[in-house]
This record gives structure tokens, C-alpha cells and sequence, in this order.
């Protein structure tokens, strides 16, 4: 017997092929084809720019998972008070999903490490009582409508995001605002944030965290 | 034929594929039908994407199959609704196990990983190796490094067993 023969017969063992199980998998694709679901609500994923954001929605987080550094908050239209946080990390080469993959086929992880620590070091010391946030929503707005209509061009109804609202919107506008001039600020430092495939932006994605009470 | 009715012909035809992928990639059996119940539920979310060559949807569904695992394994997943019914109709095969799979599934298991999933698409999922060098991300002429480099070392490791069935 030659090394392949061995290899084949080495497969480790499966679930046994019986009929019912058979027939539990043409169900399951029937019943598969049922739960196209619509996005959640309150974690959306939000594409500015080509960068990762995940965007945990306003009402969504309890005030323990700010934790104490929260850095910006605002009155709603409620009179609540609104508070978010936006976290840099570095992202991983896999974004799941079916996403096509756009990580780098090779990764410098001293550059890497450095990137992300001036990312950190950026949105730290960001000026966010400087934001015009009626301007930010403005530009939010904007872009989400284009993504809007591209999604409409190409996915299923049932994929298409709802517009932000509330104070999801604020929430969505800031992070958006802030992501535009990081990426403005990596790239003046030399790091390539296009969108093209292996580009540095792959390299890192940000959590927007926010709360209102 | 309209995508939804392509989608519906290629799951079922690579249903059975993509769950014993996943059975031989998680360590609790059940968990490989919830894996597919979601690569099945992502595949109908992105249908529009779907290939129009039945053999370039199998790559696509492998493809989402590779980011579900990649997923699952990194985050405990809920079970899956829709495969619930599927996990109880999992039963251990009865199948005899040769003697000497063990030591070779040790000797694949030792590989390096880059190698070692090569080998398991090869010979444990019926990929061939440009299929499995795009699941893989690689390039078809890496791939056959990286596989003939795995396979210099499986046969070191199983010299005693090939030679033990095929005396030279």
C-alpha cells in the first residue's frame, strides 16, 4: 500500500450515511432557504470607507461595557445622556461571512504593531468636543445613502441595511467622522489605506460602542 | 434557470461533502451540522453572488464553508435551529477503522498546518490541488511545494507502516 492509499483509508470517521440522515440534509436545505433573515438591528456593520467598523447600537450596551473610558457624550432628543467609545484593534485575516478575503499574503508585524499603536494613540487623543456633529451626520447621511443604493443594486432585499435613526444616527455619524480622519491621518504617516486588496486597511478594525441613559 | 433554483441543486448535491467537511474539523460531531445549517443560511443571503459554473459553486460554498469554520472555531456558537434535527440523526459510523489510521492520522496531525489541511482536502475531502490551493488562498504552484513537502515527511514518519503492507 503507498502513501496515498494510507492517507485515503486514514480519513477520520463520519457520521454514517443512513437514509434518514439523507434526508435530513435535503431538509435542512429546504428549511435553509426559509430563514433568509434581515440584519440585526441593534450590531450593525458598517463599511465606512472599506475599514471593518462594528457598531453596537445606542440603546444595545449597558454602562458597565463602556468601562471608564468612555470619551464623548451627548444630550439625545430625549434628554438622555449619550455616551461612545470607539476601540481600535488589529483585525484578522479572516472577515467570515463569505466575504472575499482581503488580508495581505504578507504581513509585517512590527509595522503592523506600529500601525495600530498610532491608530490607539489617534483616536485617543482625538478633539471630539470639536466635532460638528449636525456636519457629521450630514456627510453620514450621504454615504450611507450611496451604500444604501448599492446594496439595493446587488443583494436581496431582506440584506439591504434601514437607514441609521435616533440616536443610532449620532452614534454611526461620530464613528464615521472619526474613522475618516484616522485613516486621513495613517495614510499622511505613509500606510496605504485604499481599498485594494492586501492594502493596510485590512490590517485593523474599530468597535463604536455607545450608550444612552 | 434562475439563481435561487441553481443554489437549491448545488447545496443538495454538496451538502453531503460540506458537512463531513466540517465533521472532520470540529471536535464534537454535532457541532459540524450547525456549521453547515449557517454555511447554508449564508449562502442563501449572498445567492446573488452565486457562480454560474456548477463547479465554481462548489468552490464558493467551500469557500463560505472555510469562513464559517474559521468563525466557529474561534467563538463558541450558538446551535443552530435549523440543524437540530439534523444533529440527532448523527450517529457514529460503524465503519472499521484500519489498523494503521491512527498512526497516520498522528503523522498528519503533526504536520505543519499550512501543510497539514492541504493534505486534508486532498485526500479527506476529494479536493484536487488547484481546488484546494484556492480554498486555501494559495498559489497552485506553492501548493505543490507545500504538498510534496508534506508528503516527504509523512513518509518518514510512516516508513515502518509502508513498508510493513508493501515490503520493498
Amino acid at each position: 500500500m503507498d502513501l496515498d492509499a494510507l492517507l485515503d483509508q486514514a480519513a477520520p470517521p463520519i457520521a454514517a450515511r443512513t437514509p434518514a440522515l439523507k434526508q435530513e440534509l435535503v431538509g435542512l436545505v429546504a428549511a435553509s432557504e426559509g430563514q433568509i433573515r434581515p440584519r440585526r438591528r441593534g450590531l450593525r456593520i458598517a463599511l465606512i470607507g472599506g475599514m471593518s467598523v462594528v457598531a453596537v447600537g445606542a440603546t444595545a450596551a449597558g454602562t458597565a461595557a463602556l468601562g471608564p473610558s468612555a470619551w464623548t457624550s451627548w444630550l439625545s432628543g430625549d434628554h438622555q445622556t449619550c455616551q461612545l467609545r470607539l476601540a481600535v484593534s488589529p483585525a484578522g485575516p479572516d472577515v467570515g461571512d463569505g466575504e472575499p478575503n482581503k488580508w495581505p499574503t504578507h504581513v509585517d508585524d512590527v509595522r503592523r504593531a506600529r500601525m495600530i499603536a498610532d491608530a490607539k494613540t489617534f483616536v485617543a487623543d482625538f478633539d471630539y468636543a470639536g466635532i460638528d456633529r449636525r456636519r457629521a451626520v450630514q456627510t453620514f447621511q450621504a454615504e450611507e445613502a450611496q451604500t444604501i443604493a448599492d446594496e439595493k443594486a446587488t443583494e436581496p432585499a431582506s440584506e439591504v441595511q434601514a437607514r441609521a435613526a435616533g440616536e443610532d444616527l449620532t452614534a454611526d455619524a461620530i464613528t464615521a467622522w472619526v474613522v475618516t480622519r484616522l485613516k486621513q491621518h495613517l495614510s499622511a504617516e505613509g500606510y496605504d489605506m485604499s481599498t485594494r486588496p492586501g492594502s493596510d486597511l485590512f490590517l485593523m478594525s474599530a468597535v463604536a460602542r455607545s450608550v444612552c441613559k | 434557470m434562475s439563481s435561487e433554483i441553481e443554489l437549491r441543486a448545488s447545496l443538495r448535491g454538496n451538502a453531503d461533502d460540506l458537512l463531513r467537511y466540517f465533521e472532520r474539523r470540529v471536535a464534537v460531531s454535532e457541532d459540524a451540522a450547525d456549521l453547515l445549517a449557517e454555511t447554508m443560511a449564508i449562502a442563501w443571503r449572498r445567492v446573488a453572488n452565486l457562480p454560474a459554473e456548477p463547479e465554481r459553486q462548489r468552490m464558493w460554498l467551500f469557500t463560505i464553508a472555510a469562513h464559517v469554520l474559521a468563525n466557529g472555531l474561534r467563538s463558541r456558537r450558538r446551535a443552530h435551529r435549523l440543524s437540530e434535527r439534523l444533529r440527532h440523526t448523527m450517529t457514529a459510523s460503524s465503519a472499521p477503522d484500519p489498523s494503521e489510521a491512527h498512526a497516520v492520522r498522528d503523522a498528519v496531525l503533526r504536520l505543519r498546518d499550512a501543510h497539514r489541511e492541504l493534505v486534508m482536502l486532498i485526500h479527506w475531502d476529494g479536493l484536487t490541488l488547484v481546488e484546494a490551493a484556492e480554498l486555501l488562498g494559495l498559489n497552485p504552484s506553492t501548493a505543490r511545494g507545500r504538498y510534496a513537502a508534506a508528503r516527504d515527511q509523512l513518509r518518514q514518519a510512516l516508513g515502518d507502516h509502508i513498508r510493513a503492507v508493501n515490503p520493498a
